[in-house]
């Protein structure tokens, strides 16, 4: 069975599918194990409709941790922290 | 001055600047989300200025060479459940069950095929602002901002999050698929209203 060259029948391939959207959280916070990951990447490069789902949601996550980092600490918070570790005994 | 108190001083000054180098520059990631979890600047100043007193006070308990961010997260974590969350907790009024996974990937896709947007992704990266974001992530239930700031935003790991908020790994993994399904929908409302 792995790394069979044969076509996948449609049953398998709709379980594929399933099993493979059942770790899309894990798969997006990089808590799989790396046998399971390395099934899931499998799957994503044979079907494309989960090829598009699974990169969307990548990119959707980039975005919402990209776009909160720009928030910086306010410089007065700075300044009471550094003038607190230079005073504290 | 003596001899010993000079001595003193000295280790003082060693510990304040050994602690600056690790510590500080942590302190913009740690307020980002002070400011998700309080959803107040005034709360999320106080519990960071809070975390630093007393990551300094046990600074000596800290193992050099460990992950001085998650020991940093760890004690935010703990002041903010302890002394910041609201001790009542809001009812869970969200149902869940119609929220199918990829929601927003279906809703953008929908909205593609009868042209009235562009593919899921450019609207992402295109028209989701920082804000819309941000308002996503203020609006969920506390348990679920705080799952979804530290795995989403900080990038922690099951475990660490887990020990941070003292909850079994199964609970923070079923937090965060449904904190990311509300982030997702949050985000729907935002793209319908701005697409129109």
């Amino acid at each position: 069975m792995e790394g069979s060259e044969k076509a996948i029948p449609a049953e398998l391939e709709y379980n594929q599918c399933q099993e493979a959207v059942k770790r899309l959280n894990d798969y997006l916070s990089k808590e799989l194990r790396p046998d399971e990951a390395e099934q899931v990447e499998r799957h994503l490069s044979q079907c494309k409709g989960c090829f598009a789902k699974f990169h969307f949601e990548e990119t959707l996550l980039h975005a919402i941790r990209e776009r909160v980092s720009h928030v910086r600490a306010p410089k007065p918070l700075r300044e009471k922290i550094l003038s607190f570790l230079t005073t504290s005994e | 001055m003596s001899n010993e108190s000079a001595a003193t001083e000295r280790k003082n000054q060693r510990s304040q600047i050994e602690f600056e180098k690790q510590m500080l520059p942590h302190l913009d990631a740690l307020y980002r989300s002070a400011l998700s979890m309080t959803k107040n600047p005034g709360d999320a100043e106080d519990l960071v200025q809070e975390t630093f007193v007393r990551a300094f006070q046990f600074f000596a308990q800290f193992q050099g060479g460990t992950n001085a961010r998650a020991w940093l997260f760890r004690i935010m974590t703990n002041l903010y459940i302890n002394s910041y969350r609201k001790k009542t907790r809001e009812p869970d009024r969200v149902s869940y069950d119609e929220m199918e996974d990829f929601y927003l990937y279906n809703r953008l896709s929908d909205a593609q095929t009868s042209g009235i947007a562009a593919s899921p992704e450019d609207v992402i990266l295109t028209q989701v602002q920082a804000e819309a974001i941000r308002d996503a992530i203020d609006k969920l239930p506390d348990e679920y901002r705080e799952t979804v700031v530290l795995a989403d935003i900080n990038e922690f790991s099951y475990q660490e999050i887990a020990e941070m908020l003292d909850i079994p790994i199964g609970t923070v993994r079923s937090r965060l698929s449904r904190g990311r399904r509300l982030v997702q929908k949050s985000l729907w409302a935002y793209t319908e209203a701005n697409t129109r």
